[in-house]
């Protein structure tokens, strides 16, 4: 039966296999110059070694500042695409058709109805996808897993959370079993594949958004800036700052744009002792940052800061979070799909 | 013959269509915001829109040109998650450039390709129209279908990244999400699809092939643009001296600064490390530093090649042509690969 499942996807599976051994091989050579540049020495320094030292010199920070300024750029963009819709790739051309295909071309009648039963026949087939894109997506996390180490000050930690650690092979696991159900439920193949592409972000995008801030409470501080200039206790680099803002007097946060508009508005105070910024030279944080600003008159507002953070520490535990989240979704789609079909009449 | 077409492809219709509409609310409910930020008064009764529209552009540093900057920092990202800030940047618009190329693919791929390797062409071909007229009937159909969900987004789009216009200019905005660019995607997708549909006659690979062969293009191209493009209308260029003051006739804010940098009285360009080197870290293009003065002092010229954000259409007549250029090639390619064989 295995052997009738690579008879039937060869192609899907060896171009995909391709285009990951392709991305995978960007990963690497791409984060070469990267790397070299990391431990380039100049005058007895790094920026490997400024960072291990958290050395403050001027060279330190020159070298530092002048890395990152050409290095140190997560955000490149087709490293990232390539990572955040490989899954949802997986997911249309894998998993979409699978089910979908047969019942597109009325070829399940015939294939259901032969000596395997429906269930065992379809478990087959949901199985030997979902090993090999678990292998393609284990090649390209083994090369994100290099590239993300050749940007050390930024490539681990919270900011990197959706490439590091187990997260991705769960977020592939469920655009397999989406790209399934949806062939099973549209039963048209490229229908299907849009509407998992579609699906996969539509569920992606919310839950890092709205739900991953909150799998534990986040730890809050709200202080007075002007009264306490330097709280105790406050967000680590590492940590991960959720959320940052002005509350008003009964507690309720200030937008951005109301801020402006209240500090420097028709009603709101003139230039003198009681403007928050020097006119002309808004600060370029506005709104989640105090500093330089005039905290008295923020303080005569009645006005707090709020900082909302998840500490560093709970990295691990989010991750797990996360994956058994997208592994729970993955197998309510597979329990769907066995249900749709047995439901669907050959 | 295009009704027949139609009703073929309902079902990739009605998803394409609902797909869009999603994409289409979710630009409208953060457009909005970024409309209502635009129109708030930042100091006193000057909103970021009144600084946008205001003639001359506000010059760097001028309190206009602070408030624009503080109005765009509110939309792009939070530095805390490369995913949010990404979601919120280039890779968004790279993103949302991608989605014409997928109608077109979505509806090109399996176009001819699903007739073929179902069979059914045996019984379409032998129907009382010829076979050119069919095909022919089909493409116009695709194409229509194409140019009105293609057409209708890219409305959408064009008014969600207008303030982003009016402040970074066309060029920096939306120029690969609006005017007649993504049409012109659309359409080479499209006859990719077409093309490969015939040339490998199954759907899934035609569509698997067409978008990594739209990806692949559109990346080349994007990267040949940003060295070529900047010649295919000669650029404005200004040569000056950036220890005294910024010229009035220099490049505006909405411009495209192609490339910047300062040359020595020969006319060859002087390092940025050559400079820092000699002259120190201050900012060597503001007036009133060591730094300047020091240039000053070498006989240093800035100089700055830009094309002006009128330019904007042509360069949108430019880039269409090109891949409506290509389309046609490769719709010719196909057509005499498939009279090569027989079928």
């Amino acid at each position: 039966m295995i052997w009738l499942v690579w008879r039937r996807h060869r192609l899907g599976i060896l171009a995909l296999t391709l285009l990951a051994l392709a991305l995978a091989v960007y990963l690497v050579i791409g984060s070469w110059p990267a790397r070299a540049a990391y431990y380039q020495v100049t005058n007895g320094q790094s920026p490997a070694s400024c960072y291990a030292s958290q050395s403050t010199s001027t060279l330190c920070t020159q070298l530092t500042a002048q890395w990152r300024d050409t290095y140190d750029d997560p955000g490149d963009v087709l490293g990232w695409l390539g990572i955040l819709i490989a899954p949802a790739v997986l997911g249309m051309f894998l998993g979409a058709p699978l089910v979908a295909d047969e019942l597109e071309s009325g070829t399940q009648r015939l294939a259901w109805t032969q000596g395997v039963t429906r269930r065992r026949w379809l478990l087959t087939l949901i199985a030997s996808e979902a090993i090999v894109a678990l292998l393609l997506a284990g090649v390209v996390q083994v090369a994100v897993w290099y590239w993300l180490g050749s940007y050390p000050p930024d490539g681990n930690g919270f900011g990197a959370f959706d490439m590091m650690g187990m997260a991705p092979l769960a977020y592939v696991a469920f655009a397999l079993m989406l790209g399934l159900a949806m062939g099973a439920l549209v039963r048209r193949v490229v229908p299907a594949m849009l509407l998992t592409l579609v699906g996969y972000l539509a569920v992606r995008i919310p839950i890092v958004l709205y739900a991953r801030p909150h799998y534990l409470p986040p730890l809050t501080l709200t202080w007075d800036p002007y009264v306490t200039p330097n709280p105790r206790i406050q967000p680590g680099s590492q940590d991960w700052v959720v959320s940052g803002g002005w509350l008003d007097s009964t507690g309720k946060p200030i937008g951005r744009g109301d801020f402006f508009a209240r500090v420097f508005g028709a009603g709101g105070p003139r230039p003198g002792p009681n403007y928050c910024t020097p006119m002309g030279q808004p600060d370029a944080n506005i709104g989640t940052d105090f500093n330089g600003w005039n905290t008295l008159c923020t303080h005569n507002y009645g006005w707090h800061y709020q900082t909302v953070w998840q500490p560093a520490d709970r990295f691990w535990l989010f991750q797990g979070i996360e994956c058994a989240l997208f592994l729970a979704l993955a197998v309510a789609l597979v329990a769907l799909t066995l249900w749709l079909v047995r439901r669907v009449l050959a | 013959m295009t009704w027949v077409t139609f009703r073929r492809f309902r079902f990739e219709l009605v998803t394409l269509t609902v797909a869009l509409a999603a994409l289409a609310a979710w630009l409208i409910g953060t457009g909005l915001q970024h409309y209502a930020a635009f129109d708030v008064p930042y100091v006193g009764p000057i909103s970021a829109a009144a600084c946008a529209r205001q003639i001359p552009q506000p010059q760097p540093n001028s309190e206009c040109y602070n408030i624009l900057t503080t109005y765009l920092n509110q939309f792009q990202g939070d530095g805390g998650n490369p995913l949010l800030s990404m979601l919120l940047s280039n890779t968004l618009h790279f993103l949302i450039a991608l989605v014409p190329a997928l109608v077109g693919a979505m509806l090109g791929g399996p176009l001819i390709a699903r007739e073929l390797e179902r069979g059914t062409f045996r019984l379409v071909w032998a129907q009382g129209i010829t076979r050119g007229r069919w095909l022919w009937g089909s493409v116009i159909a695709a194409t229509l279908a194409t140019i009105a969900l293609v057409g209708a987004i890219t409305l959408v789009v064009t008014w969600w990244s207008a303030p982003l216009d009016q402040i970074v200019g066309h060029f920096s905005g939306g120029f690969e999400m609006e005017g007649l660019v993504p049409l012109a995607y659309a359409l080479f997708a499209l006859a990719l699809g077409i093309a490969l549909g015939l040339i490998v006659r199954s759907s899934v690979p035609a569509l698997f092939i067409t978008l990594l062969g739209f990806f692949l293009v559109r990346s080349l191209i994007t990267q040949l643009a940003t060295q070529l493009y900047a010649y295919f209308m000669p650029p404005l260029t200004i040569t000056y001296d950036s220890s005294i003051a910024v010229p009035p006739t220099g490049p505006q804010m909405r411009d495209w600064v192609t490339s910047s940098g300062f040359v020595d009285h020969f006319g060859d360009p002087v390092s940025q490390d050559l400079i820092n080197g000699i002259c120190g870290a201050n900012d060597p293009t503001t007036a009133g530093n060591p730094t300047s003065a020091c240039v000053h002092a070498h006989g240093w010229l800035y100089t700055v090649t830009w094309q002006p954000d009128s330019r904007f259409w042509a360069y949108q007549g430019i880039e269409s042509a090109i891949y409506l250029a290509l389309a046609l090639a490769v719709l010719a390619v196909a057509i005499w690969w498939v009279r090569r064989r027989p079928v």
